[in-house]
């Protein structure tokens, strides 16, 4: 015995080289198994996959003890650990975990409709022992935590959501190389997930919509739980074939968000979603994929689990800082010249605004941007308050848990995108400015 | 009466340099995990498993009580495995060309094992520190142990 932690050997726990268990019968038959994941739980816990009514189950549930075998796949260290087995979970984080990785596992050997996971069979680590001599020196990895201080520090350093995002995702691919990424957050009223910020693709598809039971990011929300998958896995397919598939339907296709190409791998091989919590609310999820397999190690997962975590705690201290006094008026944009007039179009249907015949954006961020645009050529103001905008009960916004900076961080960034002389701009805690530099025309239809 | 092991399985075993994972237990039950560095399959159709001693303190000891054994063989490219049991496995002497035998396996492990790096292989089947030792099996039951729903099936033969 030579007192190693479970916590020094994660690297051994990532299925690179299949691990074997061993067991004995009541009457001292011992029994060889291999293993499909060992899932780490936490320091003193390991779960390890219950997929068929065999022998090592049947030992298990007669004899607690278990010896499993597992090998760090870069340093070459063997190790057993020995192991009690305590109880089956059939549902909740480590389950849904397990449940996901076994199908990128099935996918991975071809082995899709094979492998399903009847439970987490938990078993506490008892100690762990290295076969003498195994261990080569281990590549260096750059530190996780450095990058964890240096993304956290740019986030810090924001003073509204949307320059926030920015930063977490330039991060990210600076500190992380991590090169494809997007934070989507939920409308728990409407039912799904919306592309708030994204990096690494084609088109951002800010403001795309997914349904929220789909793929690692849907279970990552709805659990409560990182999803980190080493390979394809069919079972999960890429959330952007999901989405195709739903915006093939007609019904979902109506009900979602289909005029912005959802942003996304066509086919990673590797993915990690991450749910974006403030207490008890899970307000999106921070959802990172790859090309290349195995590219996320539990190191990558707990350094993201931190970054979501103080992601959702910017975002509530956003939405729950009281508005700030009303500053001087910004100067009005400059209107360009020799531009026509722009027909802003909304449709009270959906609340979607069109700028002429492009499509801009519906819902809530709608809603509010027909608002702003009403103001501004009605009553002549530019200036805006969250306040104002929580009062309005038009707007569709829930009483509790709007969401409004996300909403509007949405909004901004889609005029943002679409370059049209109408911008919103964060004037204070709260507070915003749109700016027009056109002539507008009002049209609304029901 | 049939041996456990039959032909197609015998010279499979020779035929290939499997993984070898063997374990026993001690008298309260506990198992004890062990690793094989070759495998020769004998004159009776048993089997005489290596290993090194120091590397598998616990199980060579509960194998020396005379505990009863399970082996498993696995063929990495296919993931093909048999598992062996036993009442007991009998410590033996290393014979004339055991040594070299070993020598073939692990080098025949670093040449199937094509993605892990030889100095990784080499480290994982190391033939010391301390030394090899023989235990001979006589299987009296035998087991699919090939990954999946199946996995743990037994296979045809008889107690002898």
């Amino acid at each position: 015995m030579t007192g190693i932690a479970l916590d020094e050997i994660r690297d051994a726990l990532e299925g690179a080289v299949p691990g074997v268990v061993a067991t004995t019968a009541g009457d001292g038959t011992p029994n060889v198994c291999y293993l499909s994941q060992v899932e780490y739980v936490d320091d003193g816990h390991v779960a390890l996959s219950f997929q068929f009514f065999n022998k090592t189950r049947r030992n298990i549930l007669s004899n607690p003890r278990a010896v499993v075998a597992v090998v760090d796949p870069m340093s070459g260290a063997a190790y057993r650990m020995f192991l009690r087995y305590l109880r089956t979970e059939t549902h909740g984080a480590v389950f849904e975990r397990m449940r996901a990785k076994l199908a990128s596992i099935a996918t991975a050997t071809g082995a899709d409709g094979i492998f399903m996971l009847r439970g987490s069979d938990i078993y506490r680590v008892e100690r762990i022992e290295m076969l003498e001599g195994t261990a080569l020196p281990k590549p260096q990895r750059p530190s996780r935590l450095t990058a964890l201080r240096a993304c956290s520090d740019r986030l810090t350093s924001s003073h509204d959501l949307g320059s926030g995002l920015d930063a977490l995702l330039l991060g990210l691919v600076q500190h992380f190389a991590i090169e494809h990424a997007m934070v989507l957050a939920i409308d728990e009223h409407r039912e799904r997930f919306y592309v708030l910020a994204s990096s690494g693709y084609e088109s951002s598809g800010i403001g795309s919509e997914i349904p929220l039971d789909v793929g690692t990011i849907g279970i990552a929300a709805a659990r409560r739980t990182p999803i980190r998958l080493a390979h394809a896995a069919a079972d999960y397919a890429y959330v952007r074939v999901l989405r195709e598939r739903a915006a093939e339907d007609p019904v979902l296709r109506e009900r979602l968000e289909h005029a912005i190409p959802f942003p996304g791998l066509r086919a990673p091989q590797s993915q990690l979603s991450v749910p974006i919590e403030a207490g008890d609310r899970v307000l999106g999820v921070l959802h990172v994929e790859s090309a290349e397999e195995r590219r996320f190690s539990h190191e990558d997962e707990d350094a993201l689990v931190v970054l979501a975590r103080q992601l959702g705690a910017f975002l509530r201290a956003l939405d729950m800082a009281a508005d700030d006094p009303v500053t001087a008026n910004a100067p009005r944009a400059p209107e360009r010249t020799g531009q026509p007039e722009l027909c802003v179009r909304h449709f009270a249907s959906n609340d979607s605004v069109f700028f002429g015949d492009d499509y801009l954006i519906k819902g809530v961020a709608g809603a509010i941007l027909w608002r702003l645009v009403n103001a501004f050529v009605n009553e002549k103001r530019e200036h805006f308050s969250n306040r104002e905008l929580r009062a309005d009960k038009t707007l569709g916004l829930p009483e509790l848990s709007d969401n409004l900076e996300a909403r509007i961080c949405l909004l901004q960034k889609r005029l943002h995108e679409h370059d049209a002389g109408v911008t919103v701009e964060k004037t204070g805690r709260g507070r915003f400015q749109l700016r027009v530099a056109r002539t507008l025309r009002l049209s609304s239809q029901s | 009466m049939a041996a456990v092991l039959d032909d197609e399985q015998a010279r499979w075993l020779r035929e290939i340099a499997p993984s070898i994972t063997f374990s026993s237990c001690d008298a309260t039950g506990a198992p004890s995990l062990g690793q094989g560095i070759g495998v020769r399959v004998t004159a009776s159709s048993g089997v005489r498993v290596f290993m090194v001693e120091a590397r598998n303190r616990a199980a060579v000891a509960d194998l020396r009580a005379g505990r009863p054994i399970a082996v498993v063989f696995t063929h990495s490219p296919t993931l093909r495995s048999l598992q062996l049991k036993a009442p007991r496995a009998v410590e033996a002497a290393l014979e004339p060309g055991d040594r070299e035998h070993i020598d073939a396996y692990v080098n025949a492990v670093v040449k199937a094992w094509v993605y892990a790096p030889e100095p990784f292989v080499r480290k994982l089947l190391a033939t010391g520190p301390g030394p090899i030792l023989a235990f001979e099996i006589e299987p009296t039951a035998a087991f699919d142990q090939t990954p999946g729903p199946q996995a743990g099936a037994a296979l045809p033969g008889g107690a002898r």
